[in-house]
């Protein structure tokens, strides 16, 4: 097997809240592999966001490493990071966070614009077939206050998928969603892990959308109980 | 950055600006504001500095002036703090500083000039009567002589009466009995004998004996300009003559200001008339205003100030011209005791035709709303004819009375050409007030000749026959032993006084004799001034001309300072600048307010926006992004409520320039060059907002696109806390 998409070594994110210091992961070591489809799991104030966070370079831990499809993070700017999050990575947020001003089209050919090599043409080809992938054509004039929350995930995964990222980032996708609809969004992303290659790693508290899942790691206060290959997080070599 | 992230901020920007609309809307409408100000009021105080440029560069100070860099004071034309003529010095050699600084490139003309004060006075009413009575005389015109008898004698007989009562009451008996007998003397049947046949004597007895009985008449004290007057007329373009002609190049001569004349030296009766005319027709009050029922009623008290100058034959024909207007122009019925000026009027004897004349004449300038427009018309036609509205006019001969700059009086007699007008500062009080003259007048009065000017008087007094009396005397004669300080002209450096030692018979003769002379330009140019007034080719170059101009002086050793129309003007000039201070002010507390306003709006519409912002990090927006979007949004905003603003502001003061912005007083007058202000815009006018409006919505939108920088990725992560 190839090396891991994204390695955790030892990570520990502290935050300083008044006069203590929170501990939100206290050394997180864990490796995922591409193509996988695995959700961080654990009650809450466990630190799933966090270590999303730590993965998804939206933030950088106290101490430790990550490793990002082969790039070590630790050293990076704000602008190399930046950069990484646009090229490897995809995000799907809790609460959708669509550009409200952008309809579903413009919302899905934001990241591409971002990346700035990308010819009209071609963007407009790839976000047609990806409104077509998580089935809004009809809608993709419309703008996100006009569709349901199921349709706004939809539009979030398909800016999360436009630019092909090497792993997508979910923060609990289907909590601000009810349970059917919170189904289909999850089938949506392993459909879309299944045909497009994408390593997709999220978290939620929902057993029938870990149910899904191809592991799941599971935490607590900060460190990993169950690594879903059967290792605790102090007992786990690094690869 | 690349184009496709300047495409997606200008789309970003569109669509937020569209989406906000309370937050747009309220920062729109504050730059629009502001820039619609910014463009009216640089705009508004261009056009008025431009106007009144011209009318200050073309009226009397040129593009520059120049002057002694010894002098005490500053040149101020329009005049400075004091009423008082100001200490500028004094350029000695004309001639020179003319070839010198007109060697120039830029220089057009240099005008010399000195300004200072002098008195003029007007004879009382004995003096005209018999000044028209020697011009009747000359030409033989009898019947002229023979009404202006009958006048002298009705103020003969008036002077009685008065000498009558003042002996009741005075305790100068001796001056009021010899009054009298004088008086008898003249009125005595053999006195007239002769007349006919030969009345100069008898003038010259009323002259001598009679006038210095009458009343006083009135010192008028005032500014004048004496200068090259061809080369002023030339350069000048707002001098216009209003009546009687320019002086002949080459001639001594005398140019009287109209404001001058219509505002301080009118007859009184008239001038009343006018100011309630134009209180009640171009100001639109009523007559009942109290400052106008005031002058009203003033008025109708000197109506002697007509009456005094009719003679018995216009006399007659008025009293029959003032029933007409009476019955063709009543007044509205008084309803408020205050308005009843019956008891104004003078007693009324019906048997007395003087008297009846009086109560029509009183009831006549009784004027009221309704019927002011007819009476004043009246007065220009019917009245105005019979009297003498000035006292000067044009084809008289005046004499100035000046101080030396050695500090004694000097008269000079000149002619009085015409009156003229400054066009544009005509109605203007700040800076209507100066006369103009030739400027050998002007030397002659201010105590500088050269040798050549001493050599050719001296010529003239002995073509005239006037002999050398003793100095000190002749000045006591000349100017009675009033206490003028008299010092001897030999002694004063610089200055010669060729009054000195004149004979008094002789002095007429030697005026006129002066006056007729003509000068060359030559002997204008050849002489003192105190400042030359320096007109420029392209005054688009007047700063480095300027500079240029006071090296020029400076390696020739003139001590020479050159300075602007602005400086040179005086306070005047001074004003604009002031003007654009304050309205520097006033803008700037509008942008600072604005600033607070639009700053504030902004950080709310910011922290509003961190899920968004964040989020546009999360996915790979780089922070300059985030930074440049809400410049451009600001920018934009700006742009299209600050072009807005500014077009409106263009369109207003367009529709402005074509109406016209009338001048409602007389300062407003003098700002506008006239009596309205037709104002433009220009580029520069839409730069400044511009300017200002980048600016400002730089500096309003520093601070909360710092924060939205700031806002870090992460927050997208975290749904509300
Ligand atoms: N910005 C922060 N400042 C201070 N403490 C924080 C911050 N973010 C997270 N924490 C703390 O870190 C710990 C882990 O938080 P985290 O958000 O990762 O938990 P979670 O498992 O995602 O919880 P949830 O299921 O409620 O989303 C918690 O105790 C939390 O209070
Ligand atoms: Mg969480």
């Amino acid at each position: 097997m190839s090396a891991p998409i994204v390695q955790l070594s030892n990570v520990v994110k502290e935050y300083p809240l008044g006069h203590v210091t929170v501990t939100a992961l206290d050394g997180v070591s864990l490796d995922i592999d591409a193509g996988d489809f695995i959700t961080i799991a654990g009650p809450s104030g466990s630190g799933k966001t966090t270590i999303l966070n730590m993965i998804g370079c939206v933030d950088v831990p106290t101490r430790g490493e990550v490793v990002v499809d082969g790039q070590p993070t630790r050293t990076l700017s704000d602008r190399a990071l930046t950069s990484l999050r646009l090229h490897k990575l995809g995000f799907i947020f809790q609460s959708f966070n669509l550009i409200p001003v952008l309809s579903v089209a413009q919302n899905v050919e934001f990241p591409l614009l971002l990346q700035g090599h990308i010819g009209a043409a071609e963007r407009k080809k790839r976000v047609a077939e990806m409104v077509e992938k998580v089935g809004l054509t009809p809608q993709s004039g419309q703008r996100p206050s006009e569709l349901s929350g199921g349709q706004r995930q939809r539009v979030a995964i398909a800016r999360a998928l436009v630019t092909r990222p090497r792993i997508v980032m979910a923060d609990e996708p289907t909590a601000n969603l009810d349970s059917v609809t919170g189904q289909n969004i999850i089938e949506l992303m392993r459909h879309l892990n299944e045909t497009e290659q994408t390593t997709f790693i999220f978290s939620t508290h929902d057993p029938k959308v870990m149910a899904h899942a191809k592991r799941i790691v599971r935490i607590k206060d900060g460190k990993v109980e169950d690594d879903g290959r059967g290792n605790a997080s102090n007992n786990q070599a690094a690869a | 950055m690349n184009p496709y992230e300047w495409r997606l901020i200008a789309r970003l920007s569109l669509h937020n600006l569209l989406n906000h609309r309370v937050k747009s809307l309220i920062i729109g409408v504050i730059i629009l504001m502001g820039s619609f100000l910014v463009v009216v009021g640089t705009a508004m105080l261009d056009s008025i500095e431009s106007s009144m440029s011209r009318s200050i560069i073309s009226s009397l100070a040129g593009h520059l002036q120049v002057y002694s860099n010894k002098g005490k004071d500053e040149l101020a034309i329009f005049g400075g703090m004091m009423m008082a003529a100001e200490d500028i010095g004094k350029m000695p050699d004309f001639k020179q500083v003319k070839q010198t600084l007109s060697a120039d490139p830029n220089v057009k003309a240099i005008i010399p000039m000195g300004i200072d004060f002098a008195t003029i006075f007007s004879g009382n009413e004995i003096d005209d009567v018999l000044e028209d009575m020697r011009k009747a005389a000359k030409i033989n015109d009898q019947a002229a002589l023979t009404d202006l008898r009958r006048k002298l004698m009705q103020l003969v007989s008036m002077m009685r009466q008065e000498f009558t009562q003042q002996l009741k009451i005075t305790s100068n008996i001796k001056k009021y009995t010899d009054g009298l007998k004088e008086l008898d003397v003249v009125s005595a049947p053999e006195f007239w004998k002769d007349f006919e046949t030969n009345p100069l004597p008898v003038l010259d007895h009323f002259d001598s004996k009679i006038a210095g009985l009458a009343a006083d008449g009135v010192l008028y004290y005032f500014r004048y300009v004496g200068t090259d007057l061809a080369a002023f007329q030339e350069n000048f373009d707002r001098l216009k003559i209003v009546r009687g002609e320019m002086v002949p190049k080459g001639k001594r001569g005398f140019l009287f200001n109209n404001k001058i004349l219509e505002d301080y030296v009118k007859n009184k009766v008239a001038r009343d008339l006018d100011w309630i005319h134009r209180k009640i027709i171009e100001d639109q009050k009523p007559h009942n205003d109290s400052e106008v029922r005031t002058r009203i009623r003033q008025n109708m008290r000197q109506f002697r100030k007509v009456t005094f100058q009719l003679t018995p034959a216009n006399a007659e024909k008025l009293e029959a011209e003032l029933d007409n207007i009476l019955k063709e122009t009543p007044r509205a019925p008084v309803t408020d005791p205050k308005d009843d000026f019956s008891k104004n009027f003078a007693p009324l004897d019906p048997n007395s035709r003087e008297s009846r004349l009086n109560r029509k004449l009183q009831d006549f300038l009784w004027v009221d709303s309704g019927n002011i427009a007819r009476r004043y018309e009246f007065f220009y036609k019917v009245v105005a004819p019979m009297i003498k509205l000035y006292p000067f006019n044009a084809g008289d001969t005046i004499t100035l009375r000046g101080l030396t700059k050695s500090g004694y009086m000097k008269a000079v007699n000149v002619k009085v050409y015409g009156v003229f007008e400054f066009e544009g500062l005509g109605k203007s009080d700040l800076a209507g007030g100066h006369s103009l003259m030739d400027i050998m007048t002007f030397r002659d009065l201010y105590g500088f000749l050269t040798d050549d000017k001493k050599k050719e008087l001296a010529e003239i007094k002995s073509e005239t026959g006037i002999k050398e009396v003793n100095q000190d005397n002749a000045e006591a004669e000349l100017f009675g032993s009033a206490a003028t300080p008299i010092e001897k002209a030999a002694e004063s450096d610089g200055t010669f006084d060729e009054f000195a030692g004149l004979q008094l018979t002789g002095q007429k003769e030697f005026q006129d004799a002066l006056m007729a002379r003509s000068f060359d330009q030559e002997a204008v140019d050849n002489g003192v001034a105190l400042n030359a007034a320096i007109i420029l080719k392209d005054p688009g170059k007047l700063r480095e001309t300027q500079m240029r101009l006071e090296e020029t002086a400076k390696a020739a050793k003139l001590d020479l300072k050159v300075v602007d129309w602005q400086k040179a003007s005086g306070i005047v000039g001074q004003f604009v600048v002031l003007v654009r201070v304050v309205l520097f002010i006033a803008i700037f507390i509008i942008f600072a307010v604005a600033l607070v306003i639009i700053n504030n709006s902004m950080v709310m519409a910011t922290m509003e926006r961190v899920m968004e912002i964040g989020t546009m990090r999360a996915i790979g927006a780089q922070s300059r992004l985030v930074l440049t979007l809400f410049l451009s949004e600001t920018l934009l905003l700006a742009t299209i409520s600050g072009g807005l603003g500014a077009f409106l502001g263009a369109g207003f003061i367009s529709w402005l320039g074509r109406q016209g912005i009338p001048a409602v007083t007389d300062i407003l007058v003098f700002l506008f060059s006239g009596p309205k202000l037709f104002p433009e815009w220009g580029v520069q006018n839409l730069v400044i907002a511009f300017a200002m409006i980048l600016m400002i919505s730089l500096i309003s939108t520093f601070y909360p696109a710092l924060i939205a920088t700031r806002i870090r990725p992460a927050v997208a992560m975290s749904p509300k806390e």
